[in-house]
């Protein structure tokens, strides 16, 4: 059979072309994390702000990764924690079609959430599923049954305690506040180290502890819409809350103007004993470059239980979301795609050469064997916290019934103001503006 | 051009950036305060309310008249605390000389200082467990130990005070000693002569020349207590519970925590109703009318 020069040569090019469709196909499925092949939007430049913290540090020095797989260059813009919330609400009521990506805190969700771009379509599409998170951070992201972001940053509350003490004095971890006032106690007259409790209502970090002790007692916040904070738990709770201060005289010196990083500081520092609050706290203040401890020296469990009953704490997530008005929707969420996958996180929690990152939210890093292994364990002990842990209200006017209730526990306090009085004058005005709708 | 309206081309930079910087974002401010504008519902102000928000402020808001009560007590404690330390500063360094020049210009830095910053160290310097000035009141006023300056209501609002006088007694101060340097010697000099005593010089000298300077100082002071917002941000965030949640503080809480624009505004607006009052004043006194003096 004759076939031509020019046949051959055609014939040639075409395979030439199908072989590099076919590995350019095999590399699209090859691609990550649901990323689309062929890197469509190459060139992008997203602008992501989010809070200054060693996570998103990490995230950006792996950012090359993406913009390697992608062609999609970010620019974070980090600001600090305290100045979030004001900066979002900027741009919400500028209505900018920057930052892209916005990451935020969750209880922030419901009165932001409009300038969030629902994501559920997508994460089918890319086979993303919630369910690789725990229950609180699941719904810390969805608003009226829509997700709005992908939880970045989340955490749980823990207790930490000075391990070399309690075993000095032959203790054990305490499983109810009962028991936490007890050995309390004992090492404040033995060592003069006390529980950092922080009761200041500077950003209501109050409200948190508050809450683990209300909800381990049955009460709850608001029910049916009604604000049932002052019900006989709820004031029960914060009696026996501020009775550490006032009546056992367990805490450290200052609890009542501490925030809950001095609380943090200050066990870092070798000045109190006990600290219960965000796992965070751990990583950078309870150990590290600036404190006295070693990680020998402290001992984490889940927060004690309210007398008999079970103990239900408090979570917490910051989900980063795509900004509704963004003209980059598509290549923002290749970016969420990839910074939010496990392996990421994994890396992250696990490399402790530059930076000591402990935030871990996918339920298969926070049981896993190695990041447990690299972060003594308290993954895991994070992951049993969270098995049974709530969140605030999704409520947009949540955050100034908060600061009502920190107001009132920080009255009772450190003014002497009764429980009862107290929490009843809130719920009074925390009633007015759920009624306002 | 005729000279008549040369004046007016003059002034027109001025009021265009006056009109741009303060004018408009007042007005709009006044225009929001009649709006239902919860930011958490929507990105622009929605229904026209009319009073509703200043209604709300007056019949149905304890903490609004709390915020009242706290600015008023902060303005009283800050306005008479530095002016009597600046009086006292200024009585000290009022002389002439190359050492006093020098000991005025560095009594003057903390006003130079931004107020963020003090705020800051104020209230490291307040800890517990690290703050300077709790390890030196500590050693000074061993019964005064356990006091957490920050952990209760009367000791927030006195350090808060005592920050505000720490940055302002230096710089009204100045103004003093100008107004002393200004009393003619040969008066006192003269009364000097006659026996009367240090006291009695001031009593019926100086303090009668210095009235003056003082009525301004002590107006001028009240404007910008009335406007403090950075120590309460800062130091004591308005507790424990609400007892330093100044007016400025409450209107920045309803807008950036409560979310709620209208209402921040309205409250934002009644206090600068009351600056205009005590702006009056302050013009009032340096502008005498005609025969007064």
């Amino acid at each position: 059979m004759f076939i031509s020069r020019r046949a051959i040569i055609i014939a040639a090019i075409g395979a030439s072309f199908t072989a590099s469709a076919i590995a350019s196909s095999a590399a699209a499925e090859d691609l990550p994390y649901g990323l689309i092949s062929g890197k469509p939007y190459a060139g992008t430049t997203l602008t992501y702000v989010a809070p200054v913290a060693g996570q998103y540090d990490g995230h950006a020095a792996r950012l090359q990764e993406f913009t390697d797989l992608t062609g999609i260059e970010v620019e974070f813009d980090f600001v600090p924690f305290g100045n979030l919330q004001e900066r979002i609400l900027s741009h919400k009521v500028a209505g900018d079609s920057e930052p892209d990506l916005i990451n935020y805190m969750d209880s922030w969700g419901p009165a932001l959430k409009d300038m969030f771009m629902p994501i559920d379509d997508m994460m089918i599409a890319d086979g993303v599923s919630m369910e690789r998170y725990f229950g609180a951070h699941q719904q810390g992201s969805t608003y009226d049954g829509k997700v709005h972001g992908l939880p970045l940053r989340g955490h749980a509350q823990l207790l930490f305690y000075r391990k070399d003490l309690m075993e000095k004095h032959g203790l054990a971890v305490p499983t109810t506040w009962a028991e936490l006032v007890e050995v309390a106690t004992v090492i404040k007259e033995k060592e003069g180290l006390g529980i950092a409790s922080y009761y200041s209502n500077k950003n209501g970090q109050n409200v948190p502890v508050w809450m683990n002790l209300m909800w381990s007692n049955g009460g709850e916040l608001i029910k049916d819409g009604e604000a049932v904070f002052n019900s006989p738990e709820a004031v029960e709770a914060l009696q026996f809350y501020a009775d550490l201060e006032n009546k056992f005289a367990v805490n450290s010196e200052g609890a009542k103007s501490f925030e809950q990083g001095d609380g943090s500081l200050s066990m870092g520092a070798g000045n109190s004993a006990f600290y219960m609050g965000w796992w965070w706290h751990y990583g950078s203040r309870i150990l590290g470059k600036n404190t006295t401890l070693t990680a020998e020296q402290v001992g984490f469990a889940g927060m004690p239980a309210f007398g008999n009953s079970e103990s239900v704490t408090f979570a917490m997530s910051m989900p980063t979301a795509i900004n509704v008005e963004s003209e980059n929707q598509e290549a923002a969420w290749e970016f969420l795609k990839w910074v939010s996958n496990a392996d990421l996180e994994k890396a992250n929690v696990i490399d402790k050469s530059e930076r000591n990152v402990i935030v871990a939210l996918h339920r298969e890093n926070l049981i896993d064997s190695e990041v447990n292994a690299a972060n003594g364990g308290l993954q895991a002990a994070a992951a049993a916290s969270l098995g049974n842990s709530r969140i605030f209200p999704q409520l947009d006017s949540w955050p100034e019934i908060m600061q009502l209730i920190s107001n009132a526990i920080s009255d009772v306090v450190a003014n002497g103001a009764d429980p009862k009085e107290a929490l009843d004058a809130a719920a009074i005005e925390a009633q007015k503006l759920l009624d306002r709708g | 051009m005729h000279d008549r309206h040369i004046k007016f081309l003059l002034i027109m930079p001025a009021f265009a950036l006056v009109t741009l910087t303060i004018l408009y974002p007042l007005g709009y401010a006044v225009s929001v305060s009649f709006m239902d504008w919860r930011l958490s519902r929507s990105r622009a102000p929605t229904d026209f309310v009319g009073l509703q928000n200043y209604v709300r402020a007056f019949t149905d808001d304890p903490s609004f008249w709390n915020s009242m009560q706290v600015t008023i007590i902060f303005v009283l404690g800050s306005v008479l605390g530095a002016v009597f330390f600046a009086l006292l500063i200024a009585l000290l360094l009022s002389r002439q000389g190359t050492v006093y020049s020098i000991t005025r210009s560095i009594v003057a830095l903390p006003f130079a200082m931004s107020p963020a910053l003090q705020g800051t160290s104020f209230r490291f310097f307040l800890n517990p467990e690290f703050g300077i000035f709790d390890r030196i009141i500590d050693k000074l006023l061993p019964f005064a130990a356990s006091i957490d300056w920050l952990g209760s209501g009367f000791w927030a609002m006195t350090w808060l005070i005592i920050t505000d006088i720490w940055n302002w007694a230096p710089f009204l101060s100045l103004m003093m000693i100008a107004g002393l340097l200004s009393i003619p010697k040969e008066t006192l000099d003269a009364a000097a002569v006659d026996g009367a005593s240090s006291w009695k010089r001031f009593w019926t000298i100086i303090l009668p020349l210095l009235a003056p300077v003082l009525a301004i100082t002590c107006v001028l002071k009240a404007i910008f207590s009335f406007k403090m917002f950075e120590y309460v941000y800062l130091l004591t965030g308005g507790g424990p519970g609400e007892k330093t949640s100044t007016m400025t503080f409450y209107a920045y809480r309803q807008g950036f925590v409560a979310y709620d624009m209208g209402y921040s505004s309205a409250v934002a607006v009644l206090l600068a109703v009351l600056l205009v009052f005590v702006s009056l004043v302050y013009f009032r006194l340096i502008f005498p009318k005609d025969g007064e003096t």
